[in-house]
C-alpha cells in the first residue's frame, strides 16, 4: 500500500505541493490528473528522490517505509520504479549494460546471486521481443538518438525487466502515437497484479482508455481537490480543469 | 578658462619645482609638442586644470608606460601585422581645432566620404557635423542635446564630457577611474592612462532606468574627444544604461593612432548594456592609411545580479585590436558579448572577449560572427575562464567565420580555462566560405550576386543585430553592405 | 655551472657512445641539433604553445642519459603491458636501448625492420633526410633535444603495396632505479605506397622513479598508403613525458592516430601533423586521464597543406584529484588548400573541485573553400544521467563510473580493435581503482 500524507513539497524555494494525501492500495491502479503546472511531475521526481524536491512536511509510506528518508537508488531497489516523461540520454552506456548493473543491484539488494551476461542476454532479448522492440536496440546507448516512442518503449522495457512493485508512470503518454501509446498500456498492463501498485500521472484521459484505472484523482494547486471512479477521467475530459480550479482555490 | 601662456607658465612652475630639467622646449600655442615625456603629460594635464590626484595617476601611468611598456614594444601575440609605432612621432595633445581650420562647407570634403554619407542615408546636417565642418549657429543637434540633458538632470544621471567630470564629480571620478582597467594594464592602456584628452562620464544613481538611449553621437563631436578616448560608465544599484558608442558614419580623423579605454561598473542588479559601431577609415585598397584601433574595454559586474551586456559591429579601422570584457564578480552576474567584424581589402582584425567567472552562479554568452574579404585578416581571440569559487558557472560560445575570398583568413583562437567541477562550458566555432546553393537560391529568386551575399551576410549576423537597438540595427545592415562592396570577384 | 653547460658537458661525456659516431653527417646533425636546444633552453610558459605546461622541474638540473647496466628487466615483467592475442611482433626497447632478448624474432618479417641504432650504426640511414632538419623553434627545443642525444629506437619500413599481417608492438620501458634520467628514444615508421601498417606505441616505467622520457617519432605516409598507430603512455606518476609523433601525410594516404595518456606526473603528447598531399586523411583520437596531481597535455598541430584534405580529431579527458589537462588543438589551412574539411571536438569532465582543465582549440584558414569546425566542452557529469541511473537502482558510485566508462570507452570501440580496446579497458578500469583509492 501507498500512503502519501500531509506532503509539502518546495522546489527552489517555491512552495508546489501543499498538504498532498493520497492512498493506493495494493493491487489498484490510479490515476492521478491536474493542469500543467498543478505539481503532476513534482510529484513524481520527489517520490523518486530527484535531487532538489524538498519535502519540507509530511510523508510517503510504502509497505510502511518512509519513502522520503531513501536514497533513489535504494527506493528503486525497494520496488519503486519511475518511468520518465522525458527519459534521459546516456552517452556511452548500451541498453544491455546499463539494464544488467540495474537487474543486479536490485539483486543483490534482496541477497539472491547476480545474474551473468549470457544469462541477462536471454532475458533482455525475450523481454525485448515480447515489447516488439528490434535485438539491435539493446546494444544502442541509453535513450541516445531514440525517437520518443522508442525511448517509451525503452521504459517498458525496463519496468518488464526489473518488476517493480510500485510504479509511477509520469505523463508517459505524452507525444506518443497510437501504436506507441497501446505498446505503453500493454507493457503497465501486463505489470497489473495484486501485489502491485500503479500510479498513472497524466495530462489527458487518452492513456486512460487502455489503463483502465480503479481510481481518479484531481490534482490541482498542490492537493489532491477531487477523487472518484474512471469516469471522472471523462467528465474532466469534457469539462477541463477548470471548476476544480476554482475549488481548489 | 586660463590662456596658454598662463597654463604654460604653471606647468613650467611645477617641472622647475619638482625636476631642475625636462620640459623647455618651445610650444605652439594649441598643442603640445611633438613626442613623449613627463613635461607632455604635465601640460596635458595643467591645460585640463586637473586636481593633483588625477596628475599623479596620470604620471604613473606615463612612468608604468616608460619603464615596462615602451622597451617591450607592442604586444606580439594578436594576429596583427603593422610596423612599429613611433610615439615619438606624435602628438599627444592638441586643442580642439578652431572654426577657422575646418572645411568651410561640404564642398571641401573628400567626396569619397560624401559618397558613403549618401549611401549611409545620412540626414545632411549630420554629415556637415562628421565631416566636421565648421558650423556657426547652433543647430538642431544641438538643442536636441540640450533638451536631452535636462531630461537627465531630472533623474539625477550625470552624462558629461570627462573633464567636466572631473572638475564637478570629482569624487566619482576618483572611486572608479582605473579601478577595471588599471593604468598598468596594458601598454595602450597605459599609454591611454597617461594622456588620455577626453570622453564619456556616465553616473546612473541607484534603482534609476535611464529613459533613454546615451549616445556620444547626442554628445556632439565638437567637444573631439580625439586619439585617446576615455569612458567610464557607473550604474548604481538597481538601475539600468543603454550606451551607444560611435555612430555608423566613416568619421573624418587624422590620428592614426587611436588607444581608447572604457570602463564600466555595474553594482548590485545593475545593467549595462554597451553598443559600439566602428567605422573609422579602414585605408584604401591596396592596404595604405587607415586607423589603427588599439582599444581597452571592460566591464566590471561588482554586484550580485549584475550584468553587463556588450554589443559591437566592428567595420572600419586599418588595426583592430579589441576586447571587450566582464569580469563577473558579483553572485549571479552575467555577461554578454555579441559581435560582428567585417574586415575587407588589408584589413586586419584580432578582436574577442573574456569572460572571466568569480562569483558563483555566473553566466556568460558570447557570439562572434566575423567576415573575411579580399587580403584581410580576421582573427576571434576569446578568454572564458572559470575561477575556483565561481560555482555552477555557465559560458556559452559560438563563433563563426564566413569566408567570401581566397585570399582571405579567418582564425579562431579560444582559450577556455576552468577551474571548478561544477561548472559547465561549451565552445562552438565554424569556419565556411558563403554557400554556393545559398546563393544560387537568391540568384534563381532573381537577386543579383552581391545582393544575394548581403541578404545571407546579414542573415549570418541576425542575431547579433538583433541585439543592437533598433535604429542602430537598421544602419549597421546598411554599413556592412558599403564595407563588402566591391568584395565579389 | 648553468642547466645548458650541464648539458653541453653531458653530450661531451656520451657522444663518443651513442650510435653512429663514426659517421661525420650524423655527429655534425647531433652538435647542430645540441646548439639549437642550447641557444633555446627548456621551453617556458612565455612560448605560446607552452602556455599551460610549465617544465620548470626539467630546469633545474641536466638529466644525464638513463643507465643501461645491471638492468634487471625480464618478459614476465612486462606482461601487463603486452596485450594477448596481438601477434608476436614486439619491440622492447628498455632505457631508451633495444634489447634482443626480450623481442620477438623480426627475421622472417615481410618489413624492413631495424633498430636505429644499429641502422645509424650500420649505415642504413646514411643522411639525416629521414631525421629531418635540425628545428630552429624555441617550441621545439625539446626536439633538437632529442636528435642531440637520440639513443635507439625502431624503423620499419613498410613495402609498396603491401598490407601488414598485425601490428608492429614497440613498448619503451624505464627500468627500475632510472632516477633523475633521461632517455630519448627516436622512432622512424615509412608507409610506401599503397601498403597498410598498423602500430602500437608504448610507453611505460616499470617502478615509481623520477624520470624524464623524451621520445620522438615520425612517420611518414607515401601516397595511397594507410597507418593506423597507437600511442600508450602509462608512465610512472613521479615521471616527466614529453612525446611528439610528427606525421607527414602523401597524397590520397590516411593516417589514424589514437593516443591514449594516463601517466607520467607531467605529460605532453604533441602530434603535427602535415597533409602535403591532395585527398590525405587524418583521424585523431585521444583520451587522457588525470588524478592526484598529474598535469597532462595534448598538444595537436595539423597543417593542411594541399586541397581537398579532411582531418578529424576527437579528445576526450577526465580530470580528478588536482589534476589538470591540457589540449592545445590547431588546425592550419595553407592559401590555396581548397576543399578542405576539418573537425575538432575536445570534452572533458571535471571530478573534483580541485581538479583543473585549459583546453584551446584553434582554427587558422587562410582558403575558403573550406569545412571547419571545432567544438569544446568543459562540465561535470551529468546529473539528470545520475538521477536517471539512481531511480533504475544503480548506486552513484556505480553511475558515476558507468558513465565515466561509457565516455571514454565509447571512443575506444568505435577505432580499435577488440584486443586493444579490451587491453585499454583493463587499464581504465585499473585506473578507476587508482582513482577510488585517493
Amino acid at each position: 500500500m501507498l500512503e502519501i500524507k500531509g506532503l509539502h513539497v518546495s522546489v527552489q524555494g517555491s512552495v508546489i505541493l501543499n498538504g498532498l494525501d493520497l492512498t493506493v492500495p495494493e493491487g489498484e491502479v490510479h490515476a492521478i490528473m491536474g493542469p500543467n503546472g498543478s505539481g503532476k511531475s513534482t510529484l513524481s521526481y520527489t517520490m523518486a528522490g530527484r535531487e532538489g524536491y524538498v519535502a519540507t512536511d509530511g510523508q510517503i509510506l510504502y509497505r510502511g517505509v518512509n519513502l522520503l528518508k531513501m536514497s533513489p537508488e535504494d527506493r528503486a531497489r525497494e520496488g519503486m520504479f519511475m518511468a520518465f516523461q522525458y527519459p534521459v540520454e546516456i552517452p556511452g552506456v548500451s541498453v544491455l549494460y546499463f539494464l544488467k548493473a540495474a537487474l543486479n543491484a536490485h539483486r543483490k539488494h534482496r541477497g539472491e546471486k547476480e545474474v551473468d551476461a549470457i544469462e541477462f542476454l536471454k532475458l533482455a532479448r525475450s523481454n525485448a521481443d515480447t515489447l516488439g522492440m528490434d535485438h539491435e536496440m539493446l546494444n544502442r546507448q541509453v535513450n541516445m538518438g531514440f525517437s520518443g516512442g522508442e525511448k517509451k518503449r525503452c521504459e517498458i522495457l525496463q519496468m518488464a525487466i526489473l518488476q517493480p512493485q510500485l510504479l509511477v508512470l509520469d505523463e508517459t503518454d505524452s507525444g506518443l502515437d497510437i501504436d506507441a501509446l497501446k505498446v505503453v498500456a500493454k507493457g503497465v498492463n501486463n505489470l497489473r497484479s495484486e501485489n502491485r501498485t500503479i500510479l498513472l500521472i497524466t495530462h489527458y484521459q487518452r492513456l486512460l482508455s487502455h489503463v483502465v484505472p480503479d481510481k481518479v484523482h484531481v490534482l490541482s494547486g498542490g492537493r489532491i481537490v477531487a477523487s472518484g471512479g474512471k469516469d471522472l477521467a471523462l467528465t474532466l475530459e469534457r469539462k477541463g480543469y477548470a471548476e476544480f480550479s476554482t475549488e481548489a482555490a | 578658462m586660463a590662456t596658454d601662456t598662463d597654463t604654460l607658465a604653471a606647468t613650467q612652475r611645477l617641472v622647475d619645482s619638482e625636476y631642475g630639467y625636462g620640459f623647455v622646449t618651445e610650444v605652439e600655442e594649441d598643442r603640445a609638442p611633438k613626442g613623449l615625456n613627463e613635461g607632455v603629460v604635465r601640460y596635458i594635464s595643467a591645460k585640463k586644470e586637473e586636481p593633483q590626484w588625477l596628475l599623479d595617476w596620470r604620471l604613473r601611468a606615463f612612468r608604468a608606460w616608460e619603464e615596462r611598456y615602451l622597451p617591450a614594444g607592442d604586444p606580439t601575440w594578436a594576429k596583427l601585422r603593422y610596423p612599429p609605432i613611433n610615439y615619438q612621432d606624435a602628438f599627444y595633445y592638441a586643442a580642439p581645432k578652431s572654426q577657422a581650420d575646418r572645411p568651410r562647407s561640404l564642398d571641401e570634403v573628400d567626396p569619397e566620404l560624401l559618397k558613403t554619407y549618401d549611401k549611409l542615408g545620412i540626414p545632411l546636417h549630420e554629415r556637415e557635423v562628421l565631416a566636421g565642418v565648421a558650423v556657426d549657429a547652433v543647430f538642431d543637434s544641438v538643442s536636441v542635446a540640450t533638451t536631452y540633458k535636462a531630461a537627465l538632470a531630472e533623474k539625477g544621471i550625470i552624462f558629461c564630457a570627462m573633464s567636466e567630470a572631473v572638475r564637478e564629480h570629482s569624487d566619482l571620478v576618483k572611486k572608479y577611474l582605473g579601478t577595471v582597467v588599471p593604468y598598468s594594464d596594458n601598454s595602450f592602456a597605459t599609454l591611454n592612462s597617461a594622456v588620455f584628452s577626453d570622453g564619456t562620464f556616465v553616473y546612473v544613481p541607484p534603482g534609476v532606468r535611464c529613459p533613454m538611449e546615451l549616445s556620444t553621437y547626442f554628445r556632439i563631436n565638437a567637444e573631439n574627444t580625439g586619439q585617446f578616448e576615455r569612458t567610464l560608465v557607473i550604474a548604481d544599484k538597481g538601475s539600468y544604461v543603454s550606451y551607444l558608442e560611435g555612430c555608423t558614419a566613416p568619421m573624418r580623423d587624422e590620428n592614426q593612432l587611436h588607444a581608447a579605454v572604457v570602463e564600466l561598473v555595474a553594482l548590485d542588479d545593475a545593467e549595462i548594456k554597451y553598443s559600439t559601431v566602428q567605422n573609422w577609415y579602414p585605408g584604401n585598397k591596396h592596404g595604405e592609411g587607415g586607423i589603427y584601433n588599439f582599444v581597452t574595454k571592460r566591464g566590471a559586474c561588482r554586484g550580485r545580479n549584475s550584468k553587463i551586456s556588450w554589443t559591437q559591429v566592428e567595420t572600419g579601422s586599418a588595426i583592430t585590436w579589441k576586447y571587450p570584457s566582464c569580469i563577473l564578480q558579483g553572485d549571479n552576474s552575467v555577461g554578454e558579448f555579441y559581435s560582428v567584424a567585417v574586415t575587407n581589402n588589408y584589413q586586419q582584425a584580432d578582436t574577442g572577449t573574456k569572460m572571466i567567472h568569480i562569483g558563483a552562479n555566473t553566466r556568460s554568452t558570447i557570439i562572434s560572427k566575423s567576415i573575411s574579404a579580399g587580403h584581410a585578416q580576421n582573427t576571434y581571440r576569446g578568454l572564458v575562464r572559470i575561477q575556483p569559487r565561481a560555482h555552477s558557472a555557465r559560458n556559452f560560445t559560438q563563433c563563426d567565420g564566413l569566408l567570401l575570398g581566397d585570399r582571405c583568413g579567418a582564425h579562431t583562437v579560444p582559450y577556455i580555462e576552468v577551474k571548478n567541477s561544477g561548472a559547465r562550458v561549451e565552445h562552438e566555432a565554424s569556419t565556411s566560405r558563403i554557400s554556393d546553393d545559398q546563393l544560387f537560391y537568391c540568384m534563381q529568386r532573381g537577386l543579383g550576386a552581391e545582393d544575394g551575399v548581403n541578404l545571407i551576410v546579414n542573415g549570418f549576423c541576425k542575431v547579433v543585430f538583433q541585439s543592437l537597438p533598433m535604429e542602430f540595427a537598421v544602419e549597421a545592415q546598411k554599413l556592412l553592405e558599403v564595407s563588402l562592396e566591391g568584395s565579389i570577384g | 655551472m648553468t642547466l645548458l653547460d650541464d648539458y653541453a658537458e653531458e653530450f661531451l661525456s656520451v657522444a663518443s657512445h651513442l650510435p653512429g659516431y663514426e659517421r661525420n653527417w650524423l655527429n655534425e646533425h647531433r652538435q647542430a641539433s645540441l646548439q639549437i636546444f642550447l641557444e633555446n633552453g627548456i621551453p617556458t610558459p612565455q612560448l605560446e604553445s607552452w602556455k599551460y605546461t610549465n617544465l620548470h622541474v626539467l630546469g633545474q638540473r641536466a638529466l644525464p642519459l638513463a643507465s643501461t647496466e645491471c638492468l634487471h628487466v625480464d618478459r614476465k615483467s612486462l606482461k601487463p603491458f603486452l596485450p594477448e592475442g596481438l601477434g608476436e611482433r614486439t619491440l622492447v626497447f628498455v632505457n631508451g636501448w633495444f634489447r634482443c632478448d626480450l623481442s620477438d624474432d623480426m627475421d622472417g618479417a615481410e618489413e624492413t625492420v631495424t633498430s636505429l641504432a644499429s641502422a645509424l650504426h650500420e649505415g642504413q640511414l646514411d643522411s639525416h633526410v629521414l631525421l629531418g632538419s635540425p628545428a630552429p623553434e624555441p617550441e621545439r627545443a625539446l626536439h633538437s633535444l632529442n636528435s642531440a642525444f637520440m639513443t635507439d629506437g625502431a624503423v620499419i619500413r613498410f613495402a609498396k603495396g603491401k598490407q601488414s599481417e598485425g601490428p608492429y608492438h614497440l613498448v619503451f620501458v624505464t627500468a627500475p632505479g632510472a632516477d633523475a634520467a633521461a632517455t630519448h628514444p627516436r622512432n622512424i615508421v615509412i608507409a610506401e605506397r599503397d601498403s597498410v601498417a598498423e602500430i602500437v606505441e608504448t610507453h611505460v616505467g616499470l617502478d615509481e622513479g623520477a624520470y624524464w622520457s623524451n621520445s620522438y617519432t615520425s612517420i611518414f605516409l607515401e601516397s595511397g598508403s594507410h597507418v593506423r598507430h597507437h600511442r600508450f603512455q602509462g608512465d610512472s606518476l613521479l615521471a616527466h613525458h614529453i612525446g611528439t609523433t610528427l606525421v607527414e601525410i602523401g597524397t590520397g594516404a590516411k593516417y589514424e592516430g589514437f593516443t591514449v595518456s594516463i601517466g607520467g606526473k607531467l605529460a605532453r603528447h604533441e602530434i603535427s601533423a602535415h597533409l602535403t598531399g591532395t585527398d590525405a586523411g587524418c583521424d585523431l583520437t585521444g583520451i587522457y586521464l588525470g588524478y592526484c596531481s598529474q598535469h597532462i597535455d595534448n598538444t595537436v598541430q595539423i597543417h593542411h597543406l594541399a586541397p581537398h584534405g579532411r582531418s578529424r580529431q576527437v579528445y576526450r579527458g577526465v580530470l580528478d584529484g588536482e589534476a589538470r589537462g591540457v589540449f592545445q588543438g590547431k588546425v592550419v589551412v595553407a592559401p590555396d588548400a581548397q576543399g578542405v574539411d576539418a573537425h575538432q571536438l575536445n570534452q572533458n569532465l571535471i571530478l573534483s573541485s580541485s581538479a583543473e582543465i585549459d583546453t584551446k582549440p584553434e582554427l587558422e584558414i587562410n582558403a575558403n573553400d573550406v569545412k571547419c569546425t571545432h567544438g569544446a566542452t568543459v562540465g561535470a557529469l551529468d546529473e539528470e544521467a545520475l538521477f536517471y541511473m539512481q531511480s533504475r537502482g544503480i548506486s552513484r558510485g556505480t553511475a558515476t563510473d558507468m558513465l565515466i566508462d561509457g565516455f571514454i570507452n565509447e571512443l575506444c570501440r568505435e577505432s580499435l580493435s577488440p584486443v586493444l580496446s579490451e587491453w585499454l579497458g583493463s587499464m581504465f578500469a585499473s585506473w578507476m581503482m587508482k582513482r577510488h583509492e585517493q
